[in-house]
């Protein structure tokens, strides 16, 4: 079943940077996001190669991208602590954050948190996915993707809600 | 507002927004796909041979008896992959497996009892896993009285590594990274110490299967058959047992993890930078390699900034930037510091309305494929626009003009607020 490859190349520049948007968001990684991307896109092209076009192939490449990317959820925890960057100035700053650095400070406490709890995030809200789209994309429970997106929001909101967002008291940086 | 709402503002972002390399992007994808499409006809090649070849030794009968081999005073060594163990009671190495290349390396031990006959544990390393295979290991892993990482893989779906086949016990997987742990990328000269950007990953698998008698009995499950929960306990049992020999042995003193580029500054902004290798959970199987700046004067106590080096970045733009707000200094100040190609003999700092500042690298020759730079500290309200990285002609070698996260271009470059002295 011979792919159109006109068709397959529009297909491709339309969904690229979604996809490796969808992988930074999940990844923290440009590189692990554009690996991703390159993936799902290369698997879609095998299968509508091999089977025929997809219904949806944007989903689909969506939905490959998810389940490669469930096997790299676990990040090490000296990654998550690089992720939850700071600076001591801005930390010190007593001047309520302008609004690009509120998007920063959120940004920063997103990368931090679990990665299960930040998939959870992303489907949810960067997606608009359902709890229950999100559990079964995610191959667990639907309580679970509850308990983890409400642990998230929690914790987004703790952050938040802080003057500080530095996890390390200021005196070690780590990205 | 609500942080549900803040998050999809913050996400909104990423909406419509372009990703930086588009355009070389698809030439990636054609040049992945047709990889993808030799790797697919040779598996399948292979797949055809494998099948035919069984296909001769089941009718040869059973090879590995021939095959077997009697280990040493009970203990049987794969020094090649690093590991020894010693010979459960009740069980022979029936063979070695030296597999293809390097991959899949290891011993196949069999019981010797009768009522066992047809059960197996191989205990195999696997050096070709992927990173996040071992990263995925601390998903619900444990660790040995050695602190390696070990996670139970019960059958059917025991991960990675070579099928279990019919009767499945389960399988172990246990982190079991080479010494010195990521040295392949970077050229290190004799004499100097390791700095690598990628682990060599390697995990050991002991993997079990039952006696065909025993097959039926879903040797995974709770309540399995005593034949499966035998070939279990052996599996724990050199889950325990099995040693580091050779390369898997961590050197005395602890792999060298910093490399220091050079020092500089004054006072309160006295700096040191470097290399450093960010020490993980995995025992040192997990270590990124990060450019750290460290200001050992900052009050009240030493600051530390490190980010993981992404190669990638750095071949692309030549150049990768980061900038820190002396907060402790009086009146603060922005100091801008990063990698750069080794070609790269000075880096020009473009700021908004003021004139440019020039600083050479340092740190060549040191075992890194980067050299370093570090700026003067600029004043607080500075704003970074652009970093040139010049060769030694003065020509220019990359442009750095993005800083920070991708879609947040522009809202916040390199720069910090005054603060009273």
């Amino acid at each position: 079943m011979a792919v159109d490859e006109a068709e397959f190349s529009e297909f491709f520049a339309s969904q690229y940077g979604p996809l490796c948007w969808l992988g930074l968001l999940l990844t923290g990684s440009r590189t692990e996001a554009e690996e991703l991307a390159q993936e799902a896109l290369v698997r879609t092209w095998w299968r509508w190669q091999l089977v025929g076009r997809p219904a949806d192939p944007a989903g689909y490449a969506r939905r490959v991208l998810v389940n490669r990317r469930r096997s790299l959820l676990r990040r090490t925890a000296a990654q998550a602590r690089w992720l939850a960057r700071s600076r001591p100035a801005e930390q010190e700053e007593v001047a309520p954050p302008a609004d690009h650095e509120r998007a920063m400070v959120l940004w920063q406490a997103v990368r931090a948190l679990p990665p299960r709890q930040r998939a959870v995030l992303v489907l949810r809200f960067h997606q608009d996915l359902t709890e229950a789209e999100v559990a079964r994309l995610l191959g667990l429970p639907l309580g679970t993707v509850k308990s983890l997106g409400h642990r998230a929001l929690a914790r987004l909101r703790a952050r938040l809600g802080s003057p500080s967002l530095d996890p390390a008291g200021g005196t070690k940086e780590e990205r | 507002m609500r942080v549900e709402d803040e998050l999809r503002r913050l996400f909104e972002g990423t909406q419509g927004a372009s990703w930086p390399g588009e355009q070389q992007a698809f030439d990636r994808f054609l040049r992945r796909r047709t990889r993808r499409g030799r790797v697919v006809a040779t598996a399948a090649g292979l797949a055809l041979v494998a099948v035919l070849g069984a296909a001769v030794l089941v009718a040869r009968g059973q090879p590995e008896e021939r095959e077997a081999v009697a280990p040493a005073g009970g203990v049987v060594r794969v020094p090649e992959q690093g590991f020894e163990l010693p010979v459960p009671a009740g069980w022979r190495v029936q063979r070695r497996l030296t597999g293809p290349g390097s991959q899949v390396v290891g011993v196949v031990l069999v019981p010797r009892s009768e009522e066992l006959r047809g059960a197996a544990v191989t205990v195999v390393a696997d050096d070709d896993q992927p990173p996040h295979y071992i990263l995925n290991l601390q998903t619900g892993a444990r660790r040995r009285a050695d602190g390696r990482l070990y996670q139970e893989r019960p059958a059917p779906n025991p991960g990675p590594g070579p099928p279990l086949g019919k009767g499945a016990v389960g399988r172990y997987a246990i982190a079991w990274p080479a010494w010195p742990p990521s040295c392949r990328p970077l050229p290190v000269p004799a004499g100097q110490p390791p700095a690598c950007a990628r682990a060599a990953w390697r995990v050991l698998l002991v993997s079990g299967a039952a006696a065909p008698g025993d097959a039926a009995s879903r040797c995974w499950r709770p309540g399995r058959s005593p034949g499966c929960e035998q070939v279990h306990q052996v599996m724990h049992r050199i889950l325990a047992s099995v040693r580091p020999v050779g390369d898997a042995l961590p050197p005395p003193g602890g792999p060298p993890t910093r490399v220091l580029l050079g020092k500089g500054g004054s006072g309160a902004a006295a700096w040191e930078a470097g290399i450093e290798q960010n020490i993980g959970p995995i025992q040192g199987n997990n270590k990124s390699v990060g450019f750290l700046v460290h200001f050992p004067r900052a009050t009240p106590t030493p600051v530390w900034h490190w980010e993981q080096v992404e190669p990638w970045v750095i071949r692309h733009h030549g150049v990768h930037t980061q900038g820190d707000c002396l907060s402790w200094r009086p009146g603060s100040g922005l100091l801008l510091s990063g990698l750069a190609r080794e070609e790269v003999a000075s880096v020009r700092f473009e700021l908004a309305g003021r004139a440019p500042v020039r600083v050479a690298t340092f740190g060549r020759g040191q075992p890194v494929p980067w050299v370093a730079f570090v700026s003067p500290p600029l004043p607080a309200g500075a704003k970074l626009e652009r970093v040139v990285a010049l060769d030694a002609a003065g020509k220019t070698v990359g442009v750095q003009e993005h800083f920070g996260e991708p879609w947040m271009v522009g809202w916040s470059p390199p720069s910090c607020r005054s603060r009273a002295g």
